[in-house]
């Protein structure tokens, strides 16, 4: 198996990354680059954990493949806060009591980012239902979570 | 952290950009690569070592094979294997003209799979069974069954045949309407056949695509002439594969009944149940109680679903029934 140089787009900063063909994103971003906020939960698709935005869209690091992220813009849950100032889905999150052990809330809010920026406008609670369906929390019940994603997307896009 | 994830097996990734390399790529690598476009069925069946090809080639840069196109005058509907779902719902041209393609595949897997899964994919999508889909260490404390070249079935003992279940969503209401697939064959030519044809219902291998040869295009026709629903039973109403699934088309008609029906039935057996209900139905109205209740029974008798997949075997039999209910009661609605 042949090592490859490849180049990431993290978060606006670019790495010339050494990879395996059979190494996943999430494996790179975590091991390679430091970029521990998506997690690793089931590793199979399902828990959401290691939700990331790749060129607009939400997908799962642990199903992508390093080699086709090359030349994507990829953005973690480390490039969402400006200039140290938390992004209005972070502040809900806090505000709204929606973490409590905290493992699956870097994939909840990149859901929710790449839903909410799609959609351009305040969610109903269906919609934000609809944002996290494929993202999975053991510990709040959800309903702080809804709560914390219709309040950002409110302060994000309401009047 | 990377001992915690579990690694994937040691391939080489072939990355071609066109068909021509692509046809290329796959004659060099006869029989020892799989072809891979979404990733995301794929990856977690490597993960668990249920396949180790020595290569992979990604589809996902061919952009030729990605397109949704109508044809009016003819009306014919066509879809690039490499379309992802996403796509197909967003697409204006299928709301308008297979709205229900669209729901259906709003109704697959969670945002996160459909932003990247391709509708090739689900039509090539494997079969499933709890005693395969498992990690390799966990699969390790079984007898070989047959779908990895064993002789026995570890779901049910004695059984002659895999059970493994088909469950994928996008074939159900493609064959319903009576759609064609494009294969790329061996032999570098284009052949069209019947989706319907295309599976062979077993549960071993569940499509006749031989090594090397791939899907390339999804075509409907007289698609406006006709509508569909589909309905599926699953655990959670996100992330789970369905645990039943039907669909129904009918010609469009404003007369309230049933014109050239097709029920297809998916995860009850190890391939699409296709049910010819015409004889019951043809001409029938969609509030024809007696009828309905025939179909029903029909259904529950060709659902084969044994207990090798989410829910019971009893339950997914009359969920089938249940949910050609509810499509009628749609239809009764309109």
């Amino acid at each position: 198996m042949e090592r490859r140089k490849i180049v990431l787009d993290v978060n606006n900063d670019i790495y010339e990354v050494e990879v395996y063909p059979n190494e996943t994103l999430l494996e790179v971003l975590r091991d390679k680059l430091g970029y521990t906020g998506a997690k690793c939960g089931c590793d199979d698709g399902t828990c959401g954990a290691c939700t990331v935005i790749i060129d607009g869209i939400a997908v799962k690091s642990c199903l992508t493949l390093a080699v086709e992220a090359e030349h994507k813009k990829i953005l973690t849950i480390e490039g969402i806060a400006v200039n140290g100032k938390l992004h209005p889905l972070q502040e809900a999150f806090v505000k709204n009591h929606a973490v409590q052990c905290g493992f699956c809330t870097p994939g909840m809010i990149m859901s929710s980012l790449a839903y909410l920026k799609e959609k351009s406008r305040p969610l109903t609670r269906e919609e934000a239902k609809e944002a996290i369906s494929g993202n999975l929390c053991r510990c709040t019940g959800y309903v702080k979570i809804v709560d914390a994603i219709v309040d950002a997307s409110e302060k994000m896009y309401g009047d | 952290m990377g001992e915690i994830m579990r690694k994937l097996p040691v391939f080489e990734i072939i990355k071609p950009k066109t068909e021509e390399e692509l046809l290329l790529f796959r004659h060099k690598y006869h029989e020892r690569f799989m072809f891979a476009s979404g990733f995301t069925g794929l990856i977690p069946e490597l993960k668990k070592r249920i396949y180790q090809p020595d290569y992979l080639i990604s589809l996902s840069g061919i952009s030729e094979y990605s397109f949704i196109d109508f044809e009016k005058d003819k009306d014919i509907l066509k879809i690039g294997s490499n379309t992802t779902l996403k796509v197909i719902i967003d697409s204006q041209i299928i709301q308008d003209y297979f709205p229900s393609l669209a729901e259906t595949s709003k109704t697959i897997a969670m945002p996160q799979i459909r932003n990247v899964a391709t509708i090739g994919g689900n039509i090539c999508l494997d079969t499933r069974c709890y005693y395969f889909n498992q990690s390799y260490d966990w699969r390790k404390s079984f007898d070989k069954c047959y779908k990895f070249g064993g002789a026995k079935c570890n779901a049910i003992e004695g059984s002659k045949r895999c059970f493994a279940v088909f469950a994928a969503d996008l074939p159900i209401i493609l064959i319903s309407v009576g759609a064609k697939v494009k294969i790329m064959n061996e032999l570098d030519e284009e052949i069209v056949i019947p989706l319907e044809d295309f599976y062979t219902g077993r549960g071993k291998k569940p499509n006749i695509l031989k090594s090397g040869e791939f899907v390339k295009e999804i075509i409907v026709e007289n698609i406006s002439k006709k509508i569909a629903f589909y309905k599926k039973f699953r655990l959670r109403q996100a992330i789970d594969f369905p645990a039943c699934s039907i669909a129904l088309s009918i010609e469009k008609n404003n007369e309230g009944v049933f014109k050239n029906p097709k029920i297809v039935l998916g995860a009850v057996d190890s391939g699409p149940v296709v049910i010819d209900a015409k004889d019951l139905l043809e001409g029938k109205s969609f509030n024809d109680e007696k009828a309905i209740l025939e179909v029903v029974e029909l259904i529950e008798k060709k659902s084969k679903p044994v207990n090798n997949f989410a829910s019971t075997p009893f339950y997914r039999k009359k969920m089938a029934g249940i949910l050609f209910k509810k499509i009628v009661n749609i239809l009764n609605e309109k």
